[in-house]
């Protein structure tokens, strides 16, 4: 009798511990709170990878990209996440060091529970990288690369200015100002030499021609002799990296009487605070970046919302000497993950292959992303057309450093 | 080819040669090429900035606070440095080490500048000065003065005081020296706080017209060492010649060619001088070894 009440016990037992494991799976594939879009991710949580610099000299990217993919994490947890399942981002913090990058890139690629990685940043950096995302079909989105192509990747996708939109944008300004002929101060790096490649087979179209390429030293004390070599060009392309506001400088020296003009990096800061009053003038084109005009009214609703959530949440950059400011986030970061988001709601999965087809498709309303830019990958998987490429000016007056939108019409 | 552009190779030749002057007298008593050198470089422009352009304080108290604190980075850097090749007994400690003392004040600059691209306070004395036609930036004749007055001083307090005289007896033979009654470590503190000091002058007099970030004392290092050896390890007067030689070819070259043309021109001339004086311009050979 003990006998049989025992195995029955037993019996019991295993069936209670059975059913439990059965509940428990069943549990982890349904997940209680469905998502806004009605759709059941089949996991808890959602991770996020982003490889940038956390510290050293380029950490402020970092930072800047983090805080602003959070803000996106946060409005997705609160609309009840992707198809149910929490949003995390989980950071690698690779400095400047190429290896830890690529090494970095690759433990994200490998990693089941990452279903984005945004980064890394730099060219030379993604470049060394892509092949492992394709290979280990991640899906991933770069808001600071601007070189090269993304055409010919599945999973990749460029949440940046392409430097042919930039070098585009500033070549209709020039001609609106008949200005032609454009000489070139950058790194002899592969974003140099493609700036100046384009400046080569665009300009003419604009009425531009290319008159000199000076390529810069890291250990350049002054380029005062590049742009004394340039000194009757209309115009100077300079750097998007620090050797830009060398560049300034140097112009400012040599009462260098035409406009410098730059891509998208120019709006960083960093600039005003080392070359000072002689960054006044200079154009440069970017996506919609509306944080230096002052009136806020005219700024588009996605990116106000965003913008002024980085604001309360992480405030703003001052520049010590110069006073001016900007937001301790990077607009086009958290469209990577606003993106994502929403390609994962229309294709109802997270399988990377359906994500990154639908990352593809996705049409959003510059009044809708983070950037306030319209996001259309297409077959391009480039985020933005040259529609939100702007041409600015940054000027300075009584209230400190302000920037002027000065696209020219049509 | 412009008198602008050798204004401005001599303006650089000054920076240079300031820092292969601190890398001298680092050098004379211990026989070790300090590769921390260009951190003073980095110390005095950090200082300056901060007093001049945040704190708004003026160039008297930037330069008393420059004066200062290099002094304490002297101290410290005699201790980082010379402590580790004392105990590790190989001849080679003093490399890493002293590349090791450059890492951790780089790190330590770029730490507290993390958002700053160039320590850039506005000029001691703004606008230009007419010469020969040509106009030079008051801040810049003032780097090329100041870096002649302390090469100048300097050499004479080498000649004449009798610190000099001690620092150029250890020079020769620091055993000998110490059994002649000279403190030769004392001697040897004594030229690491010289030697900062000179170098972080350097850095507050180029700090308003180039641009000196936190991450680039070994860069000026690099130009600083490139001068000492053309001009002569262990020599004052090398050294600012070295300095104006690196600062005049780079400059004109660059202007007349190309930048990398500058930096090859540069390196085949301390090839040539090599060859035709193994011990650099001004260098003795016992110095040099």
């Amino acid at each position: 009798m003990l006998k049989r009440s025992l195995r029955f016990a037993a019996a019991a037992a295993v069936l209670v511990v059975a059913a439990a494991g059965c509940s428990s799976k069943e549990d982890r594939r349904t997940p209680g709170p469905s998502g806004s879009a009605g759709w059941s991710a089949g996991t808890d949580e959602v991770q996020i990878g982003l490889v940038a610099p956390m510290t050293g000299p380029f950490a402020v990217l970092g930072v800047s990209q983090q805080n602003s993919m959070q803000v996106v994490v946060d409005q997705i947890n609160a609309a009840g996440g992707i198809g149910g399942a929490k949003v995390k981002i989980v950071t690698r913090d690779v400095g400047l060091d190429p290896a830890k990058a690529v090494a970095a890139a690759t433990e994200l690629a490998g990693d089941q529970r990452i279903k984005l990685v945004v980064g890394p940043s730099i060219t030379a950096f993604y470049n060394a990288a892509k092949a492992t995302y394709e290979q280990n079909k991640k899906v991933n989105c770069q808001p600071a690369v601007a070189g090269g192509t993304f055409n010919d990747l599945t999973y990749g996708f460029r949440s940046q200015d392409r430097l042919t939109d930039d070098v585009e944008r500033i070549l209709q300004y020039l001609k609106s100002k008949n200005i032609t002929t454009i000489g070139e101060v950058y790194e002899g790096d592969d974003t140099g030499k493609q700036v100046n490649d384009l400046l080569k087979s665009k300009g003419p179209q604009y009425g531009v021609q290319l008159v000199g390429y000076e390529q810069t030293r890291t250990d350049d004390q002054t380029h005062l002799p590049y742009v004394q070599k340039l000194a009757s060009a209309g115009a100077i392309w300079i750097s998007s990296n620090v050797s830009g506001a060398k560049t300034m400088a140097a112009a400012a020296e040599a009462k260098y009487k035409g406009v410098l003009v730059g891509g998208s990096g120019v709006q960083n800061i960093s600039f005003l605070e080392a070359a000072g009053d002689a960054a006044a003038g200079t154009v440069f084109a970017a996506p919609n970046y509306q944080f230096p005009i002052r009136d806020r009214a005219t700024w588009k609703a996605g990116y106000k919302t965003h913008t002024e959530a980085i604001e309360a949440k992480y405030g703003v950059n001052t520049g010590p000497k110069t006073g001016a400011k900007s937001p301790k986030g990077t607009a086009i970061a958290a469209d990577c993950v606003y993106a994502y988001w929403k390609a994962a709601d229309a294709a109802k999965s997270l399988d990377s292959a359906k994500v990154a087809a639908a990352i593809a498709d996705l049409s959003l309303p510059d009044t809708e992303t983070p950037s306030g830019c319209a996001i259309k990958p297409g077959a391009e998987h480039e985020f933005y057309t040259l529609a939100c490429i702007r041409a600015y000016m940054w000027q300075k007056d009584g209230q400190g450093w302000f920037t002027a939108d000065v696209t020219p019409a049509g | 080819m412009s008198i602008d552009v050798v204004l401005d190779g001599l303006f650089s030749g000054a920076a240079y040669a300031l820092v292969a002057l601190g890398l001298a007298v680092v050098f004379q008593p211990t026989r070790i090429m300090n590769f921390a050198q260009g951190e003073a470089l980095v110390l005095g422009a950090a200082v300056s900035y901060q007093v001049v352009a945040l704190w708004k304080l003026g160039w008297l108290v930037a330069l008393v606070m420059v004066v200062a604190t290099s002094i304490v980075l002297g101290l410290l850097m005699e201790r980082l440095v010379i402590l580790p090749v004392r105990l590790s007994g190989s001849r080679y400690a003093w490399i890493i080490a002293t590349l090791a003392v450059a890492l951790v004040f780089q790190s330590l600059f770029t730490l507290a500048y993390i958002d700053v691209p160039a320590l850039r306070p506005a000029p001691m004395i703004g606008g230009q000065v007419s010469f020969l036609g040509n106009h030079i930036d008051w801040q810049e004749l003032l780097t090329i003065l100041a870096a002649l007055a302390v090469m100048i001083a300097y050499d004479l307090f080498l000649r004449r005081s009798a610190y000099g005289q001690a620092v150029r007896a250890a020079s020769h033979s620091a055993d000998t020296a110490v059994l002649m009654g000279i403190p030769v470590q004392r001697v040897v503190m004594m030229s690491f706080v010289i030697g900062a000091v000179i170098t972080a002058l350097a850095g507050l007099f180029v700090a308003p017209v180039i641009f000196v970030a936190p991450a680039s004392g070994l860069l000026f290092t690099i130009k600083g060492f490139t001068a000492a050896v053309i001009g002569g390890v262990g020599s004052p007067r090398g050294a600012l010649l070295g300095g104006f030689l690196v600062g005049l070819l780079d400059t004109v070259v660059r202007s007349a060619i190309s930048g990398t043309a500058g930096n090859f021109a540069v390196f085949a001339a301390l090839a040539v001088i090599l060859v035709v004086f193994p011990s650099g311009l001004f260098g003795k050979p016992m110095e040099a070894h």
